[in-house]
């Protein structure tokens, strides 16, 4: 049984953290860089007393299972995965134990984070929220762990097509639109949940500007912010180029020409960004101000794509590079330097990387 | 199994296998696929035309992930990596090997445990010579054994060893006897 539990883990757990690894940034980011230890504690005392707040606790929780799950069905539609269902074969006892272990790995930043709520509610003596949070967790759990457990044992036909396919179909399929089919067709929920907290954070700033209306510069830090969240997209856009479009290598395509097609895809990447700029902007921002900052989203998404070029990197590693550089990017744009300068020498960079490192890294 | 490109050969393998969704019943000695999947997949094994497997992951693991799950033996584990040369690179991801190295990887694991029916699809290609012999060696000696076999393959694979004994085509997706 521990040469099935082992592929399983490498199949689905471990891979799982790899891939979200900057959706966890993200999380622990907003949700422990914002909100310091006490704060958490405040939180877990006043969900203790007030066990009907769980529902909205539960909320991103269900969210987040969903997320596990939707990873699991994407993986099973690759045909490399396709002998996972080969699991069935396990007795099903012994197989639902080994899925539920599986499963609560999977749930296990959420279990982590019950378990300190559990130890406040047991502090505080409030045994009904106790029982709350335990049988909500066990429920998302056991659902969770059912559906895992048809999702590894079902056959998958790899020919089905997803329903975001098919409705963007019919959209160009050059060279630049190829990164953004894939991620249509294979990377969904990726995309999906990318754009969402990227708008949302962009549009929360903007929204700040708008009652504050005196600094343009929290503007640009929304978009340095929304660019950071979304570099995940260059990561899987290089892993795309290693794995998927080999064969383009041999087009007759020069290095320039080439950077050219990739700025168009983080063009075409960054416009549910730009619009909302512009829309909830502009009434308030100046309009030169916001054709700057529209460089600024493609420029940082072009650097970290080029950056990938210096080196082999896998998820762990390029997560640290969206990190430090927003962190200092931010202190940056808070210095006044003009963003434009900023992206003209993030592009210029981005190329001279691009140059130098493509042809070597490409036919290493 | 003849058939042109695209007629249906794999997905029917595929079904035959279970790692496909089908509609209607697939049946082995009274065994069905959907009501006892565990029998049933004991006693079918199956090797993929163009065989792939997560980059990350193992031979090895994917032969102890198959020994376990089909009941092999260590030695007949020991037998099949030795005889097509797995046990050389069988600790390596397979993200590293070249398509002759995953495809004896998938003949390991179509041959582990005691499978009544084996199927192949395109079993020779990608192989060199040499790992080409060991197979249709297998092929016989299993088939003496009492194993039933069922190819898919474009080239002549008959030989002195191995005898098909029906030929069917699938074609305008329907089976159809051949010989």
């Amino acid at each position: 049984m521990k040469s099935i539990r082992v592929v399983l883990f490498k199949s689905l757990v471990k891979s799982f953290y790899q891939a979200n690894a900057g959706f966890f940034l993200v999380v622990v980011f907003l949700g422990f860089g914002f909100l310091k230890t006490p704060q958490h504690l405040d939180i877990a005392i006043a969900l203790a007393y007030h066990p009907s707040y769980y529902l909205f606790v539960l909320v991103p929780w269900l969210m987040y299972a969903l997320k596990t799950l939707q990873f699991a069905r994407n993986e099973k539609r690759l045909p490399s995965y396709q002998f996972l269902s080969y699991v069935s074969m396990v007795p099903k006892p012994q197989r639902l134990r080994l899925v539920m272990a599986v499963q609560a790995a999977l749930l296990a930043p959420i279990l982590l984070y019950s378990s300190m709520l559990v130890v406040v509610a047991v502090q505080q003596a409030q045994w009904l929220s106790l029982s709350y949070l335990v049988l909500g967790n066990l429920v998302i759990l056991f659902i969770a762990s059912r559906q895992l457990d048809r999702l590894i044992i079902q056959p998958v036909d790899p020919k089905e097509v997803g329903s975001l396919a098919k409705w963007t179909g019919k959209l160009p399929r050059s060279y630049s639109w190829l990164f953004i089919h894939h991620l249509f067709n294979r990377q969904a929920v990726v995309l999906l949940g990318t754009k969402v907290i990227s708008l949302a954070v962009l549009g929360g700033f903007i929204m700040i500007y708008e009652v504050e209306s005196t600094d343009l510069r929290l503007v640009s830090l929304g978009l340095l912010l929304s660019a950071g969240i979304n570099s995940i997209l260059s990561f899987h856009y290089r892993q795309f180029e290693q794995k998927d479009l080999k064969l383009f290598r041999n087009l007759p395509l020069s290095p320039d020409a080439r950077f050219v097609k990739v700025i168009l895809t983080f063009t075409l990447l960054s416009l549910p960004e730009i619009l909302v700029l512009y829309l909830n902007g502009v009434m308030a921002i100046p309009l030169l101000f916001l054709l700057k900052n529209a460089l600024l989203p493609i420029s940082l998404l072009c650097f970290y794509h080029a950056l990938c070029y210096v080196r082999p990197v896998n998820a762990e590693q390029f997560v640290k590079l969206p990190f430090f550089s927003v962190a200092i990017l931010f202190f940056v744009i808070l210095g006044h330097v003009d963003v434009l300068y900023l992206s003209t020498t993030l592009m210029l960079l981005s190329w001279l990387l691009y140059r130098l490192r493509f042809t070597a890294f490409e036919w290493a | 199994m003849k058939g042109r490109n695209g007629s249906g050969k794999t997905t029917l393998f595929n079904c035959l296998a279970g790692l496909s969704p089908y509609q209607g019943q697939i049946k082995l000695s009274g065994i069905d696929l959907n009501k006892d999947p565990g029998t049933y997949k004991l006693r079918v094994n199956y090797s993929q035309s163009e065989p792939t497997f997560p980059e990350f992951l193992t031979g090895q693991d994917l032969i102890d992930f198959f020994a376990n799950l089909k009941q092999a033996k260590a030695s007949q584990i020991a037998h099949l990596c030795g005889a097509l040369g797995v046990d050389q690179f069988a600790q390596k991801p397979c993200g590293s090997y070249s398509s002759g190295m995953v495809k004896k990887l998938s003949m390991v694991l179509a041959f582990l445990g005691q499978p009544s029916l084996i199927i192949l699809d395109e079993p020779l290609i990608t192989l060199d010579k040499e790992a080409q012999d060991v197979v249709t060696q297998l092929i016989s000696q299993e088939h003496a054994q009492g194993t039933t076999f069922i190819f898919a393959t474009h080239q002549d694979f008959e030989n002195e060893l191995i005898k098909a004994s029906h030929i069917y085509e699938v074609k305008d997706q329907s089976l159809k006897t051949v010989s």
